[in-house]
């Protein structure tokens, strides 16, 4: 398929994953922050770093740390590429480029998505019952990765959905986890009642407190759900799960093409992969978590860059095999 | 009138948002009894042609059993359907968005119900007429980029060519594939007072419309089903096919081994609805400039599995930004190379490049004067009377009755950069003079012309509205007319611009089939 229509494919998902995941996390983080006893700079602050955003929040906002402040950023400022708003814009731009290639059906969950938040409507719903107004966000991203499987030819476009979607997905997860680094930067015991607590949230996050409550009997440590947002094959949407459904996705698109195409990358997805199954029963925690999350985050993105040099900003590459090819010719 | 329109459609086809009108519905035509029939009491304006009533306010007789049909529709029957059509139309997002608004409003595009409708026999002389025309501007182009014999007789002054934009110097000697420079052709005609048609523009570029003539026509059968049946209207749908065998028709490489493309702006462009659309029909690649590469003067699309040789594009680029190689260099919308490729043989520009010297409003008021020329023949249609300003007897005329002239800017398109001299203030009017006065080549004037009125639905009842048409051309080996074509209507009242941009609407244009055989 064309470069440009599949690299639309790809970031179509990605932020439509984006939105879903920055929805799940400001939703829960309303519910968590009242039932605990936190310092002001741990209850909003954290979500600020993760969306790798606190640089650019502190030169508009300073120190203001207040919840409001933070929501009203992370949802609906353009000034944050990573806004829910502007995460909904980015996957309708990709959409509406790609037009006949993604259903119809997702086009008009995307497209109301989009009038709702931009309309009337969306931010009425965000005064008077903020809680709703994320749960519809999450579900119409639900909706859409339902539409992508249900609605879409199994071919090269949905490979590439796939890919997009799980790789955003795994970083996503990751940073999600890290937020409890940056609420409790202190080595501490780590099963105390506040930080159990932000675990269980963060398992919500995930959509994965009931999974856990199927798999952990008794009191829940925080290596045991540090352990199953890691590496539980089952869970939708652990880091190992959304990896490996990541490398079918690129496998089916590397079947579709010539072998030079995606070398790079899968070499890159094999190399993580590989990464993960090592560490695969290790429980970690504290720094360690934190340096493990950190190394998974800059992978994702580097497999991002280079899937997208090879796949959709490909000239140079494509150059290449023709001048290769006709060398070779010459040469029989 | 180059651009149809400053709108992007999104959204699905007319064919799926119809899904929700049950046809079976629409089979009931009987009017309520007591309800008053569609047109009755239409009146036609005064010294202008009516496409379908005479003066006195009778139907004409090809279209009578039609205008029968539609007055047993009754107007609440029709307001019914109408009101479908649009809330089908809403539902299914078929809407279009202003593009300079950049949140995106979205509104149904204006499509009138009632058809415009052209009897068997004046279409035939219309087609026959079209296709003399391209074929004379298609060997007018193969002259003057070979060797301008047009010229050296004299039939044609040299100023008129080449002191308008439109002609490439740098393309001198590079004929097409086939010889055809115009593959696809959007004429638009007009009728006078009397009926006839006449020639108002030729658009020999990137003509567009088209996919609006196929997207009315799929709501007109689900909405008229026994209307349009019993009325014997002949096909449009098989466009999109007749344009693949063009492209193909050109193609540098075998048919099994070609591959074409559309090339769009993309999607900020007002007809990429259009570019997405036909590549979807035609089942080809619909690229940007940057999809493109060239690579020892062939070209080639990136895709995921490496890149692929490209034999025909069928491109929606002005000539101006196709190569930033040889013509506008900050160009980002283009393939760099691809004039390299072209001259080389190997790929094909549909329409070929360098169109814009034969289409200006300069050049036309010597088409004629090609027929004649180059076929030896007798223009079947005839043209709007022009004068060329540069010629200072006629600049004289045009200056002393500006009040009754069109003026157009001879590089000017979409209706922008004329004066349309009876609505125009007396300030407005010497403003223009002074700009005339101090540029005289840059300008043509034409007597105004009552362009001929359709009944059209506004504000609950039919009234009369001007209405223009763009019949499509496609030629390869030899030429093909669209039956019918894109009629613009002026929406407005007294108004004489169809522009989409400003204020205009569409119909279905019906070509009737001739008498059985």
């Amino acid at each position: 398929m064309i470069s440009r229509v599949a690299g639309n494919c790809f970031w179509l998902n990605r932020y439509m994953e984006r939105a879903g995941s920055m929805a799940r996390l400001l939703r829960v983080n309303r519910a968590f922050v009242p039932g605990v006893d936190l310092p002001h700079l741990s209850r909003w602050h954290p979500l600020i770093v993760v969306a790798g955003e606190e640089e650019r929040y502190r030169r508009h906002f300073g120190e203001d740390e207040d919840g409001e402040t933070v929501q009203e950023y992370l949802t609906w400022d353009r000034r944050n590429a990573t806004s829910i708003v502007g995460s909904v814009q980015w996957a309708r731009e990709n959409a509406r480029t790609a037009r006949e290639t993604v259903s119809s059906e997702m086009w008009e969950t995307i497209n109301s998505l989009w009038h709702w938040l931009q309309g009337g409507p969306g931010r009425r719903l965000y005064r008077s019952d903020r809680d709703h107004f994320y749960q519809h966000i999450r579900q119409m991203g639900e909706l859409f990765h339902g539409q992508a499987d249900e609605t879409m030819l199994n071919g090269e476009p949905l490979a590439f959905m796939r890919l997009g979607r799980y790789l955003e997905r795994a970083g996503q997860t990751a940073r999600l986890m890290d937020v409890h680094y940056h609420t409790f930067p202190d080595e501490g015991p780590m099963d105390d009642p506040v930080r159990l607590a932000q675990w269980w949230a963060l398992l919500a996050c995930c959509s994965a407190t009931e999974p856990f409550q199927k798999r952990s009997f008794g009191t829940p440590t925080a290596r045991d759900v540090v352990s199953f947002l890691l590496f539980e094959q089952d869970l939708p949407r652990s880091v190992s799960h959304c990896l490996r459904s990541a490398r079918h996705a690129l496998v089916h698109v590397r079947g579709f093409g010539s072998n030079r195409i995606g070398m790079v990358s899968t070499a890159l997805m094999e190399a993580l992969l590989s990464h993960v199954a090592l560490r695969e029963g290790h429980a970690l925690v504290g720094d360690e978590l934190h340096d493990e999350l950190t190394y998974l985050v800059d992978s994702v993105t580097d497999l991002c860059t280079s899937i997208e040099q090879e796949f959709f900003q490909s000239t140079e590459l494509q150059t290449r095999i023709l001048a290769e090819a006709s060398s070779a010719a010459a040469q029989q | 009138m180059n651009a149809v329109s400053k709108f992007c459609w999104f959204g699905a086809t007319a064919d799926s948002m119809l899904e929700g009108i049950m046809s079976a519905d629409l089979e009931q035509t009987v009017g309520l009894a007591g309800d008053t029939t569609l047109l009755d009491g239409y009146a036609p304006l005064p010294r202008t042609y009516d496409e379908l009533f005479r003066w006195d306010g009778s139907p004409r007789e090809e279209v009578a059993d039609l205008v029968g049909e539609l007055n047993q529709l009754g107007r609440t029957e029709f307001m019914t359907r109408q009101k479908l059509a649009e809330d089908a139309l809403f539902r299914g997002g078929v809407t279009f968005s202003v593009y300079s608004d950049s949140r995106g409003q979205e509104k149904i595009f204006p499509f009138d119900l009632i058809p415009r409708v052209i009897p068997a026999g004046e279409w035939d002389t219309v087609e026959r007429g079209l296709i003399q025309r391209v074929t004379a501007l298609n060997m007018f182009l193969s002259d003057l980029y070979g060797g301008q014999r047009i010229i050296a007789e004299g039939r044609i002054p040299k100023e008129v060519v080449f002191g308008t934009a439109g002609y490439l110097e740098e393309l001198r000697g590079l004929l097409p594939r086939e010889g055809v420079f115009v593959n696809i052709a959007g004429i638009d005609l007009i009728r006078g007072a009397q009926g006839e048609f006449l020639v108002l523009e030729d658009n020999l570029r990137t003509p567009s419309g088209v996919s609006y003539v196929l997207e009315n026509r799929v709501v007109m059968k689900r909405v008229f089903p026994r209307v349009f049946r019993r009325s014997r209207v002949r096909p449009v749908e098989g466009y999109p096919a007749r344009l693949g065998d063009v492209l193909m028709s050109v193609s540098p490489r075998p048919p099994e081994e070609s591959r074409i493309v559309v090339l769009t702006p993309g999607p900020y462009n007002s007809a990429y609805f259009e570019h997405s659309f036909l590549a979807r029909q035609m089942g080809c690649d619909l690229v940007e400039g940057a999809d493109l590469f060239v690579h020892d003067k062939h070209v080639y699309v990136k895709t995921t599995s490496g890149p692929e040789r490209v034999d025909v594009i069928y491109r929606r680029i002005d000539d101006d930004f196709l190569d930033p190689a040889v013509f506008r260099e900050e160009s980002a919308l283009g393939v760099r190379g691809l004039i390299e490729a072209y001259a080389a043989g190997n790929v094909s520009l549909a329409n070929a490049p360098g169109n814009g010297v034969a289409d200006n409003k300069a050049v036309y008021p010597f088409v004629p004067e090609m027929i004649r020329f180059y076929l030896a023949e007798e223009p079947i249609l005839g043209q709007v009377e022009t004068y060329i300003c540069a010629r200072p007897s006629e600049c004289d005329r045009v200056l002393s009755k500006l009040s009754e002239m069109v003026v157009k800017d001879v590089d000017g398109s979409g209706g922008y950069g004329m004066l349309f001299g009876p609505r125009a203030t007396k300030a407005e009017l010497d403003e223009f003079a002074e700009k005339l006065r101090a540029n005289p080549e840059g300008y043509i004037a034409q007597p105004v012309i009552e362009l001929s009125t359709c009944p059209t639905w506004v504000d609950g009842e039919a009234a009369p509205r001007r209405v223009d048409l763009r019949p499509f051309v496609l030629t390869g080996k030899t030429s093909w007319v669209l039956p019918g074509g894109l009629t613009r209507v002026a929406l407005r009242a007294g108004s004489y611009v169809v522009n989409s941009s400003q204020g205009g609407g569409s119909k279905d244009t019906w070509v009737l089939e001739g008498p059985p055989t």
